[in-house]
């Protein structure tokens, strides 16, 4: 019975050339906007080279100092705080400690034999980083832990540094200038897109190496420089490590009861960590969450208006034919069944041609698309192309979505034509 | 003609009314896209003094201890400043440049530094002003560098037209100079900070206002002077070395792709002074651009844009099909008007008015849910500062209601014309018998 729906649907859309490349362009264009917001949201949140564990990953980024005679401060960790609360939980499988921002840092690469210089993003990490992102050796190893503890200008790079250095990736034991110091290179990973903004860098070393790793802010001595990742072994067990974390926190805050540190309700799962901005509060996530589904159903209600008027025009000329289909004893969600399939194999277009542009615009925009709706977006570095692998685009969760927002679509713009259709009197109907 | 368009809209008005509910909701969503636009074009309006045309940041780096191009010997303060004042003397000298200017850090412009402080003329308590601290080296010319103006004519002024020498002098913009003197007459005069009354800043001079950044209203700001000397500058002493922002004007004839090649190409050497080297030369516009994308405004309005792209899009597509359709409805109709003598244009006016017509019902209806929003505060005023009285356009929320609304208005009225057209056209060049016979 679909089927010739649909062969049906295919000949009306043939006949009535205009009107259907209207209606097919309106469900493309709705599909295509919702779209770029969706496939910028999955590579905001899904898990993505390196950052493969998103999904057990927690992550506390700052913490707040409240004094007791009013004021506060709040900054980034200490390593006092990480060491003390969160690298002894006994539920984590790893705990990494990184400074991602050296305050007023531009680093710069000298090419040897060469007045010029390469700007870069360096990371200062250490040893349990490579084990909580899943970054992939291409040649070498990660810097040894006796290396990371006694300070030793050594250094991970991305592949993309290695040939342009060197010409081939197989560095390892070569030295390079960063900075006028030099560096032993002690292995070369996969480059590391942009859009995975808070591992991206094309050097990785010791954070040993910062001058005052250690200072501190502050008056109890927990704020600092530092991010801490902590990774679950699973993600059914991440509740259970935040508990503990939390659990080890109050501990340690209780011994500072004047300057009552607090870390505001971290650690979060990642997709909560992209929403937090502001250190001193907590972000309202169920707002954030209402405000995103908001954005979602204006961006689909608008058109789902126009399309469902346009639809209810449509059926108006067919009311005849409903009309002598009810007569012969077809039931109500019969002709309902009609009109949604119908309707749908219009939407399935639209979603195709939609889907197709919205990867067009992503690339079209990469530059900046990724900031979409942050607060306090990270600028691009110069020079830096912000790669999107088609892996981050074509994957099954998107192809799911975009099918799902075809169907909701369709239900939204189909369903009072479908119902008017259905209810009239089959008098009026054959009337027309 | 008037009635007949009405008992038309009425008699169809099953679909007239899915056509007035997307146009109420597009209209307000619209609108309050209209709004946020106006406002950041008001406000990009404003004139600010401070033109960073052809201006550069000189990032200068330091050798680290440890390297072989490091010497303990030109880490001495004395070495440090000596090296310091040749190192803007080569800049100074260098052909393609107009004029060198030094600046902390947290003042320098178009970046998200800010700091400042809220001050109270030394005579009068109630005249109260909070400014931005921009702390300048008055032996290089900083005002020039950013091609400051001053006064009724808009006069160029240099750093060097104001009396630096005397004890804690200071320059004022004019807003300041306005809010903390009401008279006009600020020059000579004394002010403070309001947390502490003994210290007495006197006004040297007053320029033009600046806006901190160009999509926010005018900034009251304060110029003090700087005092380098060897044993501040030390590493570990109040102004570190690092904390200094050297800034440079090219001269307009210089393209800026060539004055950034030839400068880095030439000055890479001669920059190397003691502990110094050249690191980088960014242009403020590059500044300005990466501040704005990093505060959000650069999406923000990228994003308002393309959103207004898709309702108006949406508009346009609803419109047509559902006239197109209404057209071939009423093909019969059209043919009848035409044989009694209308011509194509009476009977294209006739749907373009139809149109008409219901964005006006629309437009109504969209107001009164716009002004809920109004009076529900929910409608953001970029760069508004409720602690400034200074009142500005987008402050007089009637005026700017009923201006934003005109806009909407008239672009959704474009849209329409747009969408009837094509329709409306190909029904009008029907022949009349052949419409007719349709029946």
């Amino acid at each position: 019975m679909n089927k010739q729906y649909l062969k049906q649907a295919w000949n009306l859309l043939r006949q009535e050339k205009f009107f259907s490349s209207i209606y097919i362009l309106g469900t493309g264009l709705s599909i295509t906007v919702v779209m770029v917001l969706s496939i910028v949201l999955y590579v905001r949140l899904a898990n993505i080279y390196p950052e493969t564990n998103r999904d057990r990953i927690l992550v506390v980024q700052n913490a707040v100092e409240n004094y007791e005679e009013g004021g506060f401060s709040s900054s980034r960790l200490s390593i006092q705080l990480i060491e003390t609360v969160f690298q002894p939980l006994e539920s984590a499988e790893a705990v990494t400690a990184t400074i991602s921002y050296h305050e007023g840092e531009e680093n710069y690469v000298q090419p040897e034999g060469s007045s010029d210089q390469w700007p870069v993003t360096v990371q200062y990490v250490d040893t349990a980083y490579w084990r909580v992102f899943s970054f992939r050796f291409l040649h070498g190893q990660p810097f040894s832990g006796a290396d990371f503890r006694s300070g030793i200008r050594v250094a991970v790079i991305a592949e993309s540094l290695a040939k342009r250095l060197f010409g081939t990736i197989e560095v390892r034991g070569q030295y390079m200038s960063l900075n006028f110091e030099t560096y032993r290179i002690s292995g070369v990973v996969k480059d590391v897109s942009f859009v995975t903004e808070r591992t991206y860098a094309q050097i990785w070393v010791p954070y040993t190496l910062v001058p005052d790793y250690k200072g501190t802010f502050g008056r109890s001595g927990s704020l600092g420089k530092m991010t801490a990742f902590i990774l679950a072994p699973s993600t059914n067990e991440v509740g259970r490590v935040k508990e503990e974390a939390l659990d080890r926190f109050h501990r340690y805050a209780s011994q500072y009861e004047e300057e009552s540190p607090s870390i505001v309700g971290q650690p979060d799962r990642h997709w909560q960590s992209t929403l937090r901005t502001f250190s001193t509060s907590e972000p309202d996530f169920t707002k954030a969450l209402l405000q995103y589904g908001f954005i979602f159903l204006i961006l689909l209600l608008v058109p789902a208006i126009s399309l469902s008027g346009m639809a209810d025009s449509r059926m108006e000329r067919r009311l005849a034919e409903m009309g002598v289909r009810r007569a012969f004893g077809a039931p109500r969600s019969s002709l309902m069944g009609q009109v949604f399939s119908e309707n749908f194999l219009f939407t399935l277009l639209g979603g195709g041609v939609g889907l197709l542009f919205s990867y067009l615009l992503v690339l079209l925009s990469r530059s900046w698309i990724m900031g979409l709706g942050k607060e306090f977006a990270g600028n691009v570095p110069d020079g830096v192309e912000v790669v999107l692998t088609p892996a981050m685009l074509l994957n099954m969760p998107v192809f799911g979505i975009a099918l799902l927002v075809c169907f909701l679509l369709n239900l939204l713009s189909a369903m009072i034509p479908a119902w008017k259709v259905s209810h009239q009197e089959i008098v009026y109907s054959l009337n027309t | 003609m008037f009635r007949a368009i009405i008992k038309q809209l009425w008699n169809r008005k099953r679909s007239n009314i899915s056509v007035a509910i997307e146009l109420v909701c597009v209209f307000c969503l619209v609108w309050y896209i209209v709004d946020y636009l106006f406002v950041f074009a008001y406000n990009c309006n404003i004139p600010n003094t401070r033109d960073i045309r052809h201006t550069w940041k000189v990032n200068l780096g330091i050798f680290p201890e440890g390297t072989p191009q490091y010497s303990a010997e030109e880490d001495e303060p004395e070495a440090l400043l000596a090296n310091f004042n040749r190192l803007l003397q080569i800049l100074n000298n260098y052909p393609g440049v107009e004029a060198v200017g030094v600046c902390d850090l947290g003042s320098t412009p178009e970046t998200g530094y800010i700091n400042g402080e809220r001050f109270r003329s030394a005579t009068d308590t109630a005249c109260l002003a909070w400014g931005q601290n921009i702390a300048l080296l008055p032996t290089e010319d900083f005002f020039r560098v950013f091609g400051y103006t001053s006064g009724e004519g808009q006069v160029a002024v240099s750093t060097s037209d104001f009396d630096w020498s005397g004890a804690n002098p200071a320059v004022l913009s004019r807003s300041m100079a306005q809010a903390l003197f009401p008279d006009g007459n600020a020059m000579g005069r004394e002010f403070c900070p309001v947390r502490n009354a003994s210290m007495i800043y006197r006004v040297v001079g007053v320029i033009d206002d600046i806006k901190r950044f160009e999509f926010q209203r005018v900034q009251m700001a304060y110029y003090l002077p700087l005092r380098l000397t060897a044993d501040v500058l030390s590493r570990d002493g109040e102004w570190s070395i690092r904390n200094l922002v050297i800034m440079v004007r090219s001269k307009a004839s210089i393209p800026d792709n060539v004055f950034r090649e030839a400068f880095r190409k030439e000055m890479t050497d001669a920059l190397q002074i003691g502990n110094f080297y050249l690191k980088s030369i960014v242009s403020f516009s590059k500044i300005k651009d990466d501040t704005t994308a990093e505060f959000g405004i650069a999406n923000a309005i990228r994003v308002r844009i393309y959103l207004m792209a898709f309702f108006l899009l949406n508009i346009l597509l609803c419109v047509m099909g559902t006239f197109w359709y209404r057209i071939n409805l009423r093909r019969s109709e059209i043919g009848l008007r035409k044989a009694l003598g209308s011509t194509s244009r009476n009977i294209r006016n006739l749907f373009f008015l139809e149109g008409l017509i219901l964005l006006a019902a629309a437009a109504i209806m969209a107001m009164v849910v716009e002004l809920q929003f109004v009076k529900a505060d929910l409608i953001e005023t970029l760069g508004q500062d409720r602690s400034d009285s200074t009142v500005c356009l987008p402050d007089q929320t009637a005026l700017r209601f009923l201006i934003t609304n005109a806009i909407t208005a008239a672009i959704l009225a474009t849209i329409i014309l747009a969408a009837i057209w094509l329709p409306a056209k190909r029904a009008a060049s029907v022949p009349p018998v052949e419409a007719l016979r349709d029946e």
